[in-house]
Formats: structure tokens, C-alpha cells, sequence
């Protein structure tokens, strides 16, 4: 009974139907669902098979945006019922698009899919310098750095963010990871980054994987 | 075969005769602004020295066009958007109707607007300094891009789904300010026109997509360089190997292609009506890596596309304005070392 609805749910959010998403989430919690199931078995796993389609070219950025967009909407219905809990989280990323970039759409793609894979984000915004990044990690304790760009004019920014990470004697054991048009394993070696992806979904998965490592 | 002038090698890449040698287009948009000695400020309003650097950086590398223009922020900036200027390039810090979509109270520019009055008068200084010697193109930035600019590119994307006709208003809107613009720019001498087009990339829209939101578009505009015997080169940065088909049949005679694409593929299934211009990674090698990392990349590209002429060898995008000097004279060698048979087959 339970598994019905939360299924439908996922089905709601994969055909991109923001109604049926958000009806059924009501509907899951009047019938007593537990909330943090209808999130987690419902939304986030519809989040990720969306990000799957992705992946795999089926779908692209339009809907992965309108699915986060419902799921925000729903989240707003879930959050009251929500027990405050400390459930424990994959980790803690601080992302931001580097200073000098105002490209803001692969980062916001990332924090979504970090968001469905359980990670707790933490989002700079745009133009961020590379001081903002360490003052904010220090603060809430970051396993990951995350720094987006697109115009390779902002890379130098990169570097200083890595390197101030490996300065900092409060952050060690926290690693940087990296993504944008620029960005392949070579130039992620070159600026001394731990880790890389070509596109959001594949972030999720290499903060996952440094995650292990950590 | 007897020498051609630099004019002549791209025009016969395009028109798939012979070269002389295979043609190269650096692509030293940013970087020619530190041949010259200029930071962005000093520069961005003042076409004389624009053209001053640029052609700096041409007689320094020997190389076959000058892209004129520095970005494509002029069309969303005269239409509203907000920039500042960073050290080496604009960037658009507020796109006005990110908040309210409605474009009635965004004013229309004229030519006189904006920074349309540099551009042109940079091709125009150019064009003075050397004829029909040199390739002469600017940059400008495709109407989906520019409507990305003005409306943020993700709201766009959700209005593609939930208001497509509210999508296709607003790129009739930009389309109608650069078909003047793509007039001006052809009647100010120009050879070529880049349309610079990132948000049309696969990794940003789908090919459905741009079949619906950016081809007509483009159509528009490519038939007035056309109409001018202008050549029109169909520029989308990132993976575009979902769309190649599409790029070809938008009235552009060339296509120019982005570092993460393999070039022989591109070719074969481009056919040999297209000219292709790449694809040397910018960063990667042209930034990171040594002058013999450079020529072999560019060698390997010429290999893959350069057969049969149609191509022009170029970097993926524009080059970081930090990238070595002997990096760019390694690939302008790689193009110069490479002469034609009489198979039409390159030869080292």
C-alpha cells in the first residue's frame, strides 16, 4: 500500500508531471506515509532515475529542472511533518561558481544531484572568491569543496581555492572537486584538484566515491 | 601550387578548392588585448584599440583571420543586461527578466546603442589596415544565447516546456536586433561572421531543442551573410555530435567545433559540403601543455579533417589569455608545415 504510492510518486516525478507529483505527495502523507519515506523513496529516488534519463541523453536540462522544481514544491508540503532528526547525511559539500564566472546552471544541476544522493550543500552562489569557499567549509565542517566554471579566464581561481584548501590545517581530510566545460583529468591534475566530472550526475557519483576515500 | 594570401587560404577551405597550405585561425580574442599591452578596461569602448591589439597579435603569430569583436554580451547588453567588466573578459551580472518575464519594457537599440558602434568600427579599421588580405570576422552571439542573457538560461529552459511561444516572441526580439546588426557588420566589410551559440550545446538543450528554438533562427541570419557573400560560421561551444546534422543546414558554410570531439568522426558525417574549423583543446593542451604537445594536437586534427580541404585549423574556443606565446606559434607552424598532394590529401 505504502510502496504504491511512493512508487507513483517516483512514476509522477519521472514523467515530469508537477500536479500528480504534488498530489500524491499529499496524499502519501494523509494516508500516514512516513514523511522522511515519501522524500527519500519517493521524490529523491524519482530525482534520480530523472538524472538517470539524463545521464543517458533521454532527457536533458529542461527536465531535470522542472523535476527539481516539483520536488521543491513538494519538499514545501513534506518539510512541516518532518521530524527534526539527525539522520546522517552522505556528507557535507560547499559549492560555488569560482570568482570571475557567473554561470550558474551547471553548479545549481550539481547541488540538485548532491542533494538526491543525500549529501548536505551548502551554495555560495556565483563569482565566489576563493577566500569564501575555506571560510565557509571551516565553518561547517566540509568533506568537499565543489568549484564550477565555464570561461577558462576563472581557472587561476580554481588553483588558489586548492591551494588554500592544503594550507588550512582545520580542513585536512577535505577535498576539492571540480567540474565545468574546461575541466578533464589532465587539467584536474594540473590544478591539483582530487577529483572531476563531465557533467552533474556524474558529480554526485565521483563526491561519492571521494566520500569512501575520505 | 603558388602562394595565396591569407584571404584566399580560408576562402578555398570554405569553398572546398585547394590551399596552398592548411589554414589557421588562432583565435586570440582576450589574449590579444596583452600583445598590445591593454587591460579590458582601457579598450572596451575604444575600437581603435581593439583593432590596434588585434591586429598585434595577427602580425606576431602570422596567422590566416582576425576575429574581430571581444564577447557576446553586445546584443543582450544593448537589449538591458547588466555587465561588468573582470580583467579579461564582460560577464553579465543581471539578466532583466530573470525576475519578471515580460519583454515589453526592454527598449529596442539601435546600431548607435551599446557597444554595436565599436564592433563595427573595429571591423571597419581592420578592413582599412588590410583588405582583402586577411580574414575579417567578428563574433556575436546567437539569438538563443542572447535570450538566455536576458531571460537566465535556466528559466529558459522551463519556458521551452511550460511557454514555448513566449520563447519564440523573445528570439523574435533578438533575432530582429541582429538581423540590423549581421546587416551592419557586412556592410562595414567583413569576410565572416562567428555565431557564437554555447546555450544550443548538447549538454544544455536537447536536439529537439534546437531544431525547434535555435534553427530558424539562425536560418534568419546566416541568409543575410549569405545574401552579402559573407561567410557564416555556426559556432556552439561544448559536445555538439547530437546536432552536426542540424548545424549543416542552417545556411552556414562552416561549422566550428569544440576540443571534446573527434574530428574524423565530424567529417564523415558532415560531409564534404561543410567546412570544419577545430578543434585543438584550449586548455588542456593550448594552456597546459608544451609547443610539441601543441603541434601534435594539431597535427592529429588536420590527420582526422583536413583531407579534401574544408577545414581550417583553430583552437576549440578563444584562447586563455595566458596561453604560452610559443604554444600559439607551434600551432600556426603545424598548419604551415602542412601542404596539400595532388590527391588533395595533407602532406607533412
Amino acid at each position: 500500500m505504502e510502496g504504491t504510492v511512493l512508487n507513483q510518486i517516483v512514476e509522477a516525478l519521472v514523467s515530469i508531471d508537477r500536479t500528480q507529483t504534488l498530489e500524491l505527495t499529499k496524499k502519501a502523507l494523509e494516508d500516514g506515509v512516513d514523511p522522511t519515506r515519501v522524500l527519500n523513496e519517493g521524490l529523491l529516488k524519482g530525482l534520480l532515475e530523472v538524472g538517470e534519463k539524463w545521464n543517458n541523453q533521454e532527457y536533458f536540462i529542461s527536465h531535470v529542472l522542472l523535476a527539481a522544481q516539483a520536488l521543491q514544491e513538494a519538499n514545501l508540503i513534506i518539510e512541516p511533518h518532518l521530524v527534526d532528526s539527525d539522520s546522517p547525511t552522505a556528507g557535507t559539500v560547499v559549492i560555488g561558481t569560482v570568482e570571475g564566472d557567473i554561470h550558474d546552471i551547471g553548479k545549481n544541476l550539481v547541488t540538485i544531484m548532491l542533494k538526491a544522493n543525500n549529501f548536505k550543500v551548502y551554495d555560495l552562489g556565483v563569482d565566489v572568491a576563493p577566500q569564501k569557499f575555506i571560510d565557509k567549509a571551516k565553518e561547517v565542517g566540509a568533506d568537499l569543496v565543489a568549484c564550477s566554471l565555464i570561461m577558462s579566464v576563472a581557472l587561476p581561481k580554481v588553483e588558489e581555492v586548492v591551494q588554500l584548501v592544503q594550507d588550512e590545517a582545520n580542513l585536512t581530510g577535505t577535498k576539492v572537486i571540480i567540474g565545468g566545460a574546461p575541466i578533464t583529468q589532465a587539467v584536474t591534475d594540473q590544478l591539483g584538484a582530487d577529483g572531476w566530472a563531465p557533467n552533474a550526475s556524474q558529480a554526485a557519483k565521483e563526491a561519492l566515491r571521494l566520500m569512501e576515500g575520505a | 601550387m603558388s602562394k595565396m594570401n591569407h584571404l584566399q587560404r580560408i576562402a578555398a577551405a570554405i569553398t572546398h578548392q585547394k590551399p596552398d597550405r592548411v589554414p589557421v585561425v588562432a583565435v586570440t580574442i582576450s589574449r590579444s588585448l596583452k600583445e598590445a599591452g591593454y587591460s579590458l578596461k582601457e579598450v572596451v569602448h575604444d575600437a581603435s584599440k581593439i583593432a590596434e591589439a588585434k591586429i598585434a597579435a595577427h602580425e606576431k603569430y602570422g596567422d590566416d583571420g582576425i576575429v574581430a569583436s571581444l564577447d557576446l554580451y553586445v546584443e543582450p547588453e544593448a537589449l538591458g543586461a547588466k555587465t561588468e567588466l573582470r580583467e579579461h573578459v564582460p560577464i553579465v551580472t543581471e539578466h532583466p527578466l530573470a525576475k519578471d518575464k515580460d519583454f515589453s519594457r526592454l527598449v529596442k537599440p539601435t546600431l548607435k546603442d551599446g557597444r554595436f558602434p565599436v564592433v563595427l568600427e573595429e571591423v571597419k579599421l581592420l578592413k582599412e589596415k588590410y583588405g582583402d588580405e586577411v580574414c575579417i570576422g567578428p563574433v556575436t552571439g546567437g539569438p538563443i544565447t542572447t535570450s538566455a542573457n536576458l531571460r537566465g538560461v535556466e528559466n529558459l529552459l522551463m519556458d521551452m516546456v511550460l511557454d514555448p511561444s513566449y520563447v519564440h516572441e523573445l528570439l523574435r526580439l533578438c533575432t530582429d536586433v541582429c538581423l540590423d546588426y549581421y546587416r551592419a557588420i557586412c556592410e562595414a566589410g567583413a569576410h565572416a561572421i562567428i555565431m557564437l551559440d554555447p546555450v544550443s550545446t548538447n549538454t544544455i538543450m536537447s536536439p529537439e531543442q534546437y531544431q525547434e528554438f535555435t534553427m530558424p533562427y539562425q536560418k534568419e541570419l546566416f541568409a543575410v551573410c549569405a545574401e552579402h557573400s559573407v561567410v557564416g560560421v555556426n559556432h556552439i561551444c561544448a559536445d555538439t555530435s547530437l546536432i552536426w546534422e542540424k548545424m549543416i543546414n542552417v545556411g552556414a558554410p562552416a561549422i566550428q567545433i569544440d576540443f571534446p570531439i573527434d574530428l574524423e568522426d565530424c567529417k564523415k558525417r558532415v560531409g564534404p559540403e561543410t567546412c570544419i574549423m577545430g578543434n585543438v583543446n584550449p586548455i588542456e593542451t593550448m594552456l597546459y601543455g608544451n609547443p610539441d604537445d601543441v603541434y601534435n594536437a594539431a597535427v592529429k586534427c588536420i590527420k582526422a579533417a583536413g583531407n579534401q580541404s574544408g577545414f581550417v585549423l583553430t583552437p576549440g574556443c578563444d584562447l586563455n589569455p595566458k596561453t604560452p606565446e610559443e604554444n600559439i606559434k607551434a600551432l600556426v607552424q603545424a598548419a604551415k608545415d602542412c601542404a596539400y598532394d595532388d590527391d588533395g590529401n595533407v602532406q607533412f
